[in-house]
């Protein structure tokens, strides 16, 4: 019988989405809401269009073959294609050491490789500028940006290496293949989708920073939109750069999905899965922490010595206690406000996402997505043209510049609440109903509860986003603005290191549990 | 007299069809299953009772008022119909006595006094009530989630597959002890299940649902001895189907003349019967003197309780029988099969 029940056209009847209140009414005031979060998303792209309609062919062709774009687009293709294979190379090898093997106290080494990302990364630029001063050029930049972005591939591929199911390897190792072929031709396939994943982050990190590659005068496009935006702000040349780098960014995004495929990540299976096998390490093992240890020197003593070296020497000076207490208030103000106005943002589309997927749906959330990968840059270009073209008084407000840090972090927040959301599942607000209670009471005492801790995870790692931001800060605050961020990066520029290493500590120390908590959920969601 | 009354009850997903004009009648204080393989229905069916879903078409009648009819649907929060759904779906957030009484109205001291009687209703010790759920083991949930369903006395109860999370030994256990609940509570009940052991055995009214459509529904033993057709008749259990002539009340086949447990028009049909009908004896000694059907036997499978044994008859028709494990069947042991009780005709 069941066989027949199996190929039963109407078991496709179960399958459908379940995120239909009775009637089949579809939720219309939440589709409209994330109809007009996924517009406002289209600004930037929308802006570049209309810049290059505006400017006109022969103009655009004027502006974009110069000798200056080609520089930069060569310094930014070696950049990509430097950093992001090695950082492959370091997080693939670091999370085989710290999941896979008895290497001695995994548990911190794991959290060392994660630490990293607490450090703003004009910070570990700002550490290795002053530990080693003769550092400059396409070397420096590669190395610092590997040792600030490699945890991005770390984590989720150690995530995997966690989740592998080992009766795989035990199978494989059943037919004959030694562990060496079982990890080349078992492991590391699975592990494609982590490292694309990571790989795409940090090369959009890459394409988007700022601050990293300005302090060790190391130009990419996003040091040259600056440099040009700071001489002559809304110039044609600014703007069409940011069209070359928007083309960067998409290329970038086509990359990662040819090379993903039809491929998803498999679904963990329900019940125990056994641990993973630990590879003993026997003799090597004190050779191999090496690697651990020289990353973790390099990726946070370094920074961290030149933070704690500057505080020391600069003694009771360098805590002008008023303007750094003003400055972390600001921030402070700003990250939260920015944290609750992006949740609320991506509550729609989240909540469709969970309780009404449908092909609309799929195109709200890709429009949220895209305006994450963008480099601030451009969506700080965007709404400074915007705001000055048609809608003067918000420009250079703070509203604006919230609005910038909603767009650029909207796929944290809507990772967060997707997360969430699926905390409660629709059939608790049908207990809820079947038990009296009205749809929107329903919500309320069930569906709020539940999803307001992981509401409350995302605010919080969108305020951590905005802590470290630089790039959109700078180019659109408000006038007297100070952030921990914008102190740090005027104070460097005035090449008073040591007044800059408060405001780095602040950030460090406001950062470090956030990225911790990430780790540990990390583990959590694996299952460990 | 009839509690519930569902009325052409037909409901598609785009070119799916899941509910077919469905009809079916629940008398008050029953219990009934509906039973079906997955993508039945079944489940459909049950969202629209419980105004999750809103039919296409058709009318759902609750106690003499109209719960959906064309167009109009009552919301689920007004329907007095309670669901215990296959998970519990227990409020991960409030603890078992908040739990059972979110749908509870009324003064502190009343709620806490009907909290403990419900507790007691589905044996629970009062020491539970400051639980959590994830401290509940899968039978405790349910049985929590019943009384929280409970709590507001609803006319109807709806039961979706509320036993299949729970392991076989302890599945049983609770199938009996909620319909010992659901006695006592007076409360009629309708249960979802694709397992017709638990269906034949819970219910007083079994309705058997099939893509989208109402096959059958009478009471456990009608469905199980005189099914519709060769279908429903595999779904609810082992049978043995044979092509017969029939001749009044005898059907004339391979197996001999046997009764039929009505009259029946005459001419070719199909017949069936159960295998624990049949008894099995050795040819040879044949200790009885059976007039049974000679046979040999070409599959043995012990089970426990009883052996499953193929046996050949004339014309190398197999025939299932289940065996006393106490005896010892062997492949190609000659036999002989007798017919206790009646064939039934499959009318579909």
């Amino acid at each position: 019988m069941s066989s027949a029940a199996d190929i039963h056209p109407l078991a496709a009847a179960s399958a459908r989405p379940s995120g239909r209140v009775a009637g089949g009414r579809p939720y219309a005031p939440v589709v409209a809401a994330a109809a007009c979060v996924s517009l406002v998303s289209l600004i930037p792209l929308g802006f570049i269009v209309w810049v290059a309609i505006q400017t006109g062919w022969t103009r655009i062709v004027e502006l974009v073959f110069r000798p200056r774009i080609g520089e930069l687009l060569v310094n930014t293709a070696l950049l990509e294609l430097f950093t992001v294979p090695i950082a492959i190379v370091l997080a693939v090898a670091l999370a085989w050491l710290i999941e896979r093997t008895d290497l001695p106290g995994h548990r911190w080494w794991s959290a060392l490789a994660v630490a990293p990302l607490a450090i703003p990364a004009f910070v570990h630029s700002y550490g290795w500028v002053n530990a080693v001063p003769s550092l400059h050029g396409l070397p420096a930049a590669v190395l610092i940006s590997v040792l600030a972005y490699f945890p991005f591939i770390y984590l989720p591929v150690a995530a995997q290496l966690r989740r592998l199911d080992p009766s795989v390897e035990d199978a494989a190792a059943s037919l004959g293949k030694t562990p060496r072929q079982v990890f080349l031709q078992v492991v590391v396939p699975q592990l494609r989708l982590a490292v694309l994943a990571g790989s795409l982050l940090v090369g959009l990190h890459l394409l988007a920073e700022y601050g990293l590659y300005a302090m060790i005068r190391f130009d990419t496009f996003s040091t040259g939109i600056v440099d040009v935006y700071q001489s002559a702000y809304n110039s044609p040349a600014a703007n069409m750069m940011g069209g070359v780098l928007l083309l960067c960014c998409f290329l970038l995004l086509g990359a990662d999905s040819w090379l993903r495929g039809g491929e998803r990540y498999a679904r963990v299976g329900p019940g125990a899965q056994r641990p993973p096998i630990r590879r003993s390490l026997g003799a090597l093992a004190l050779p191999l922490m090496a690697l651990p240890l020289v990353t973790a020197i390099l990726s946070l003593g370094v920074p961290l010595a030149t933070v704690a070296r500057w505080l020391t020497f600069g003694g009771a000076r360098v805590w002008p206690v008023a303007d750094i207490a003003s400055a972390f208030v600001q921030t402070l103000a700003l990250a939260v406000a920015g944290g609750l106005l992006a949740t609320l943002a991506a509550a729609p589309a989240a909540w469709l996402a969970v309780r009404a997927p449908s092909r609309l749906q799929r195109l709200f959330e890709a429009g949220h997505y895209y305006v994450g990968s963008l480099p601030g840059v451009i969506v700080a270009l965007a709404l400074v043209t915007v705001t000055v073209r048609l809608v003067f008084p918000l420009y250079q407000s703070y509203a604006t510049l919230l609005l910038a840090y909603v767009m650029l972090f909207l796929p944290r927040a809507m990772a967060g609440l997707r997360a969430s959301l699926a905390q409660a599942p629709l059939e608790l607000e049908q207990a809820a109903m079947a038990l009296g209670k009205s749809p929107f009471a329903a919500v309320r005492r069930i569906t709020f509860p539940l999803a307001a801790p992981g509401a409350a995870a995302s605010v919080a790692l969108v305020a951590l986003g905005i802590t470290n931001e630089l790039t959109a800060t700078l180019m659109l605050s408000p006038n007297g603005t100070r952030t921990l961020a914008t102190e740090f990066w005027a104070m460097t520029a005035e090449l008073d290191y040591a007044a800059a290493a408060p405001y780095a500590a602040m950030m460090i120390v406001l950062s470090l549990p956030l990225s911790l908590a990430l780790h540990s959920q990390s583990e959590r969601f694996a299952g460990q | 007299m009839s509690l519930l009354v569902v009325e052409g009850a037909s409901k598609r997903y785009g070119n799916v069809v899941a509910l077919d004009g469905v009809s079916l009648e629940v008398a008050a204080g029953s219990r009934t299953a509906i039973v079906g393989p997955s993508g039945s229905g079944k489940s459909t069916l049950l969202r629209v009772i419980a105004g999750f879903e809103a039919a296409d078409s058709g009318k759902v009648v609750l106690d003499g008022t109209k719960l959906c009819d064309d167009g109009f649907a009552t919301p689920a929060h007004r329907r007095q119909i309670g669901i215990v759904s296959q998970d519990g779906a227990l409020f991960p957030h409030l603890s078992v006595s908040d739990n059972i009484g979110f749908g509870l109205n009324g003064d502190a001291r009343d709620r806490k006094g009907r909290i403990l009687e419900l507790l007691q209703t589905v044996e629970l010790e009062p020491s539970m009530a400051e639980r959590r759920p994830h401290q509940l083991s899968g039978g405790q949930q349910q049985r929590v989630a019943l009384a929280r369903a409970l709590a507001r006395k609803p006319k109807l109860m709806l039961l979706d597959e509320p036993f299949s999370a729970l392991d076989a030994s302890l599945r049983e256990h609770m199938r009996r002890a909620v319909a010992r609940m659901l006695h006592t509570a007076n409360m009629t009940a309708i249960l979802v299940t694709h397992d017709q052991s638990e269906a034949l055995s819970f219910a007083d009214q079994v309705a058997v649902l099939r893509g989208g459509k109402l096959v059958q529904a009478g009471t456990p033993q009608e469905l199980y001895f005189r099914p519709f057709d060769g279908e429903t008749a595999h779904f609810l259990g082992e049978a043995v189907v044979l092509d017969a002539d029939i001749d009044g009340a005898i059907a004339e086949c391979v197996l001999g003349r046997i009764p039929l447990d009505a009259p029946y028009p005459p001419g070719r049909a199909r017949i069936m019967i159960r295998p624990e009908q049949f008894s099995m004896s050795d040819a040879k000694t044949d200790k009885y003197g059976s007039v049974g059907c000679p046979g040999q036997i070409t599959f043995v499978e012990f089970g426990g309780a009883a052996w499953t044994v193929a046996v050949s008859v004339a014309g190398g028709t197999p025939v299932t029988v289940k065996v006393n494990s106490a005896l010892a069947p062997a492949v190609g042991d000659r036999v002989r099969i007798d017919v206790a009780g009646r064939a039934h005709v499959l009318p579909g």
